[in-house]
């Protein structure tokens, strides 16, 4: 640790001494940090390591404990978001800051409308100057379209148009590759460069090392609140990183995938279902005992088709059978009761209760609601078991069962979510994300839970983006890529760039069928 | 994947005119139609509807409830609305009566109005400075303005009996249409202005569409909140001088059920309830057509009762359309991306 | 694994005497509020101290509790019902249309059966037509006032008088403890049972929390919001079996302003209106503290319009409490 001593250049950000203690936590501990004109600097570190805290600070949406921030040399204090947009500081998140009714220009211009002398509005200035930011950025979307019909892609670029039009000089990006697809994260990339050519710092937060490594310039880590590193990116490897990220070296995680002998049983086999606009003609078979990894790019249609064998969605074509029976899944019920869970994506909006306790939280699904007269009133003690089993199994973290969901950390609440989808009796689980938000050292015991579940009899479903984690876990591979099924890997088939191919939509040479 | 300039500039302008008005005309066209047809079929059915004498009456009624609507349906684009109309309509108009025995009509409807405006802003104080949740807090309002008229007429009617003219307000004509129907026409204008022509109106838009990008974008919530509601109230107040204007006696048990009115026209006119667009035009569309509905059940001899019933379940089918084309939108979205 | 202590860790030392008074008594405000008043109404005023104000107190606060109750659940799951005046009206017209021909018992039951029913309507209206439901609710009502005056023709008061109905309103036990305050507490007991210890109120409470998760979890929310409704709707009716019988009559606006008054005594009773968590403690202190309220008013020879003055100010200050003790919360 100590003053960062790569670049002599004078930096447009630095923070000296930054502190910010919570009440009995102390989520950043004496940083040092600089970001210089024209960089891209990208901050890591795990869940909890003060990524989000730091990154909050800059923006002025909290103030630091102790230490000082400066812009351009002069030194800041930042009361509020809008002070540190002030000082030319803009913050896209993952929540898009885009009035969904109001149109691109009157979305760039939100707040710092041009007025002529009666108070109206000065058309044909917002329409000049939009459409000279969109030209920069080569968007070629009409000015007058609301945005709530723009793709995620197009958002995020609005986003970044209007961060331009205000002449920011530092532009922080959280996460900003999670909802785009391969072209979408092309084109970012290329404006990117753009922003570094006009001299914009861009302050570059996310998990993904393939891409930290494609497009940063300085990479710092964090760890524990404090900062461990900063370093020029052609100096490290990924597996520098990650060491520095959790302090020790990762275990390999090819150590962990033994293979385990399937049953020629299908549990789950599904034939030519379509949704339209979303799927169309996919067949597979899920073998008891088997993980099936489900890749594929953000509209692929991966987690339509989980949404859709779990009941939450109309298949339009096509069948479905469990154990050679055809069934019909019109709702969660007839999915429930046919032995089917998923687990969404986002557990954030769609999957965790805030208000309920982690017990709670954990035994929702466990009983169908008025299945059994007997079974209309909670049994105290019996749920307190129920709840001390899983927590040894998953190794939950968590004071206590009846702790509310919202004060566990991510890894903890997502396995409070694996657990909920054990304590739901059944059998066939599609598990959406499992590891999302969650650190390292998490994320490598869930995927441990997986094929130990896989192990003892449960047909898993793993649909992600993280092509990594499918190479873990996966006994073999679906891979969507438009709706349409691209191929299905056997597990010698498995291989990042197999996939990765097969989902951008290209052929891979041998045995793919 | 860039375009050359010009071509950019010329669909800019072009879209810019078209798309976001496109889609309220065509919002609008439905009531506007449904409007027709409720109007040729009144016509149609019920004998002495389309004399001067009724239609100028219809028009009256719809533009007390269409001044109050087009507040309405500036609130609800924010996100918010005012359950408490009805009862500052009364009490207003009650201001208005009792003040017009001492002074002149002007000062009176000057009073009212005030009035108005100062409730409006209360409520948009308490909602956005101590962060209540407006539904409560106009609930509670209009209790209590409504026990306030209570209070201060002690149940008793209260009549105009000085400066009768001030009946001309709602008696007299200007171009041969209906003076209510200019005032009504004016605070359309002057609100379609500022919410489609200035940051204001924007703003209040951005803040039902998106809460958070308002805050982030230097939008003040709260200042814009509190002019809202204002603004609201004194639409509410203006109807209550209208209505005082029309019946020249009031008394505190009046305008119940006004609210429901004002929120019936704003979403039967094509405003969503989740904020972000206000569509003023099927406002006044709306108003007409409730006005129109009512006018030709009482020629036809329907007890009033049943417009009550009438009113609910139009209320329903307005809002279960509304949901249904936002689930059209979403779906045909869906489709196409 | 350092993270999941960064998860454990407690919050160092124990907060300050003030903030300790300041959270008891904004957590227990309405009880302590009515202690309070009960209090100094007591000592200031000598006919509230006596039985027969008493008893009159706990009568008149059985009316809207038992409203309340059923309505804490439904604001629980995080939905509102505006129709209540209405239904009840309806519901004492429908009494006073059956206890002729079929006596005390099977009218009560019919009418509790039709609130049920009544209930049930508006969840479907609510949840089929994905109709907000502060905003359907306000419709049903004007249909079911419409629907009452077309019965009665008008607003006709239609008396009842039937001896073995009335005592159910004017009956007491032991003297002091009338049988609607009996009714409620029993209410009161069976939706507590219901909210807390059973897997319907988890559900309850699920669906008030976070709608789409209890979509994506399975739960099956639709049901779950029409049953909340129906037992508004029977609460409600059963509340107009009590105030038909004490008021001996029934007409469709024998009730107006109850919505106003069961969602104030549920606010200021301390649910949040956001749903996911309430207390049926809280809902049952304030009726009674609502009828505190009403009696001091009655006795002190307030006009009778200072009730809606009232009403409406403490519902704002009851919110107002919850926004400042939430605020404490995260403080």
């Amino acid at each position: 640790m100590g003053a960062d001593q790569t670049s002599d250049q004078e930096p447009i950000l630095s923070l000296t001494g930054i502190s910010k203690q919570f009440p009995g936590v102390r989520a950043l501990d004496n940083i040092e940090f600089s970001l210089l004109a024209g960089e891209v600097h990208a901050l890591m570190g795990e869940n909890g390591a003060g990524k989000s805290t730091l990154i909050n600070i800059i923006s002025g949406l909290l103030q630091p404990t102790s230490g000082k921030i400066y812009v351009a040399g002069e030194e800041v204090v930042f009361a509020s978001a809008i002070q540190a947009q002030k000082a030319g500081i803009s913050t896209i998140t993952q929540e898009f800051n885009l009035v969904p009714q109001l149109t691109v220009a009157e979305n760039i211009f939100l707040g710092r409308e041009p007025t002529a002398r009666i108070g109206l509005l000065k058309w044909r200035e917002i329409k000049r100057r939009a459409s000279e930011v969109l030209n920069e950025l080569g968007l070629n979307v009409p000015l007058g379209q609301r945005v709530s019909y723009l793709s995620v892609g197009d958002r995020q670029l609005v986003e970044i148009a209007k961060a331009l039009s205000m002449e920011f000089r530092i532009i922080t990006m959280d996460e900003p590759t999670a909802a785009l697809n391969a072209a979408e994260v092309a084109r970012l990339f290329e404006i990117i460069e753009k922003l570094k050519e006009r001299g914009i710092a861009v302050l570059y937060v996310s998990h993904r090392l393939r891409e930290i490594f494609r497009i940063a310039d300085r990479v710092t880590v964090l760890r524990d609140g404090k900062r461990v590193d900063t370093r020029r990116r052609d100096e490290l490897t990924e597996d520098d990183v990650v060491t520095m990220m959790l302090g020790r070296a990762l275990r390999k995680e090819a150590t962990i995938y033994q293979a385990i002998p399937l049953s020629e049983q299908a549990a789950l086999s599904v034939k030519d279902i379509t949704l339209p606009g979303f799927i169309t003609d996919v067949s597979f078979d899920l073998r008891v005992g088997e993980v099936m990894g489900c890749a594929g790019l953000v509209g692929s249609g991966r987690y339509e088709l989980t949404r859709a064998l779990f009941g939450l969605q109309q298949i339009s074509g096509g069948d479905v059978e469990i154990k050679g029976r055809p069934v019909v899944l019109n709702s969660t019920s007839d999915a429930i009761r046919h032995g089917i869970y998923m687990l969404p994506e986002e557990r954030k909006v769609e999957g965790i209760f805030p208000d309920l306790t982690v017990r709670e939280n954990l035994l929702i699904s466990a009983k169908r609601l008025f299945r059994r007269l007997s079974e209309l009133l909670i049994n105290p003690r019996e749920e307190e078991k129920q709840y001390q089993g899983i927590r040894n199994s998953l190794d939950i973290r968590a004071s206590s069962s009846g702790q509310r969901m919202t004060k566990l950390s991510g890894g903890n609440q997502q396995k409070v979510m694996l657990g909920r989808a054990l304590m739901s009796n059944s059998r066939i689980l599609l598990l959406n994300e499992p590891t999302r938000g969650v650190d390292v050292g998490t994320r490598v015991e869930i995927h441990a839970v997986i094929r130990k579940l896989a192990q003892s009899g449960y047909s898993i479903v793993v649909s992600s983006s993280d092509i990594p984690e499918l190479v873990s876990v996966s006994d073999r591979c679906l891979v969507l890529s438009a709706g349409r099924t691209k191929g299905l890997l056997n597990r010698a088939q498995i291989t990042e760039d197999n996939i990765t191919a097969l989902a951008i939509g290209q052929e891979i040479t041998g045995d793919n069928r | 994947m860039s375009n050359p300039p010009e071509l950019l500039n010329f669909r800019a302008i072009f879209s810019i005119a078209n798309a976001t008005r496109f889609i309220q005309v065509a919002e609008s066209l439905g009531v506007f139609a449904l409007l027709l047809i409720v109007v040729i079929s009144a016509s149609i059915i019920a004998p002495g509807f389309f004399t001067y004498t009724n239609l100028t009456n219809t028009l009256i009624i719809a533009s007390i409830t269409a001044v109050t609507g087009l507040g309405m349906t500036f609130a609800i684009a924010m996100g918010g609305f005012d359950l408490s109309v009805g009862s500052v309509q009364v009490l207003t108009a009650i201001v208005v009566t009792s003040l017009l025995s001492v002074i002149d009509p002007p000062l009176a409807i000057l009073g009212a109005l005030l009035t108005g405006l100062a409730l409006g802003l209360l409520n948009g104080a308490l909602i956005s400075k101590l962060r209540l949740p407006a539904f409560v807090v106009t609930f509670g309002m209009m209790s209590i303005v409504r026990g306030v008229a209570l209070l201060v007429t002690q149940g008793q009617s209260v009549m105009v009996t000085k400066h009768i003219e001030f009946g001309l307000l709602n008696n007299g004509k200007i171009l041969g249409l209906p003076v209510p129907f200019i005032i009504m026409m004016i605070v359309f204008v002057v609100l379609s202005a500022l919410l489609k022509h200035t940051p204001f109106g924007r703003h209040a838009c951005a803040i039902g569409g998106n809460r958070g990008a308002a805050i982030v974008s230097g939008v003040s919530i709260d200042r814009v909140t509190i002019a809202v509601f204002g603004l609201v109230g004194v639409t509410a107040a203006i109807s209550g001088v209208m209505l005082s204007s029309q019946l020249m006696i009031v008394d505190a048990t009046l305008g119940t059920g006004f609210e429901l009115q004002a929120i019936t026209v704003s979403v039967l006119g094509g405003t969503s309830l989740s904020g972000g667009h206000g569509n003023l035009v099927g406002t006044v569309f709306a108003a007409l057509l409730l006005a129109t509905i009512a006018s030709a059940l009482n020629i036809l001899k329907v007890v009033s009762f049943y417009q009550y019933l009438a009113l609910g379940i139009l209320l329903i089918f307005a809002l279960a359309i509304d949901t249904a084309r936002r689930a059209f939108i979403a779906k045909s979205l869906l489709s196409r991306a | 694994m350092d993270l999941s202590e960064t998860a454990n860790r407690k919050i160092d030392g124990q907060p300050s005497y003030g903030i300790s008074l300041l959270s008891f008594l904004t957590r227990y405000y309405i009880q302590s509020l009515l202690v309070v008043s009960v209090v100094i109404l007591g000592a200031v005023n000598p006919y509230f101290r006596t039985m027969a104000n008493l008893e009159n107190i706990l009568l008149q606060a059985s009316f809207a509790g038992i409203g309340a109750a059923g309505m804490t659940l439904l604001i629980v799951s995080g939905a509102f019902d505006l129709s209540v005046a209405g239904l009840l009206g309806l519901s004492g017209v429908l009494i006073s249309e059956l206890l002729p021909s079929l006596g005390v018992v099977l009218t009560v039951v019919a009418a509790l059966s039709f609130g049920v029913l009544l209930g049930l309507l508006n969840g479907l209206v609510v949840t089929k037509l994905r109709i907000p439901a502060f905003i359907a609710t306000l419709g049903m009502m004007n249909v079911y006032l419409a629907l009452a005056f077309i019965w009665t023709q008008g607003s006709r008061v239609i008396s009842v008088s039937d001896p073995d109905f009335n005592i159910l309103g004017t009956g007491t036990l032991i003297g002091v403890l009338p049988i609607p305050f009996l009714v409620m507490i029993i209410a009161y007991l069976v939706c507590y049972g219901i909210l807390n210890r059973s897997v319907y109120g988890r559900c309850l409470r699920a669906v008030g929390s976070s709608e789409i998760a209890a979509r994506t979890a399975g739960l099956p929310v639709d049901l779950i919001r029409i049953l909340a409704f129906a037992i508004v709707g029977g609460c409600t009716a059963l509340a107009g079996v009590f105030l038909t019988a004490e008021l001996s009559s029934a007409s469709a606006i024998m009730a107006t302003g109850y919505e106003l008054t069961v969602i104030a005594v549920v606010v200021i009773g301390g649910t949040s209106l956001k749903g996911g968590e309430g207390t049926l403690f809280g809902s049952f202190t304030g009726a009674l503290f609502f009828a505190v309220i009403s009696s001091a008013l009655n006795i002190l020879n307030v006009a009778a319009y200072w009730q809606y003055v009232v009403t409406g100010v403490f519902l704002i200050s009851a919110l107002g409490v919850q926004a400042l003790r939430s605020y404490i919360l995260v403080e």
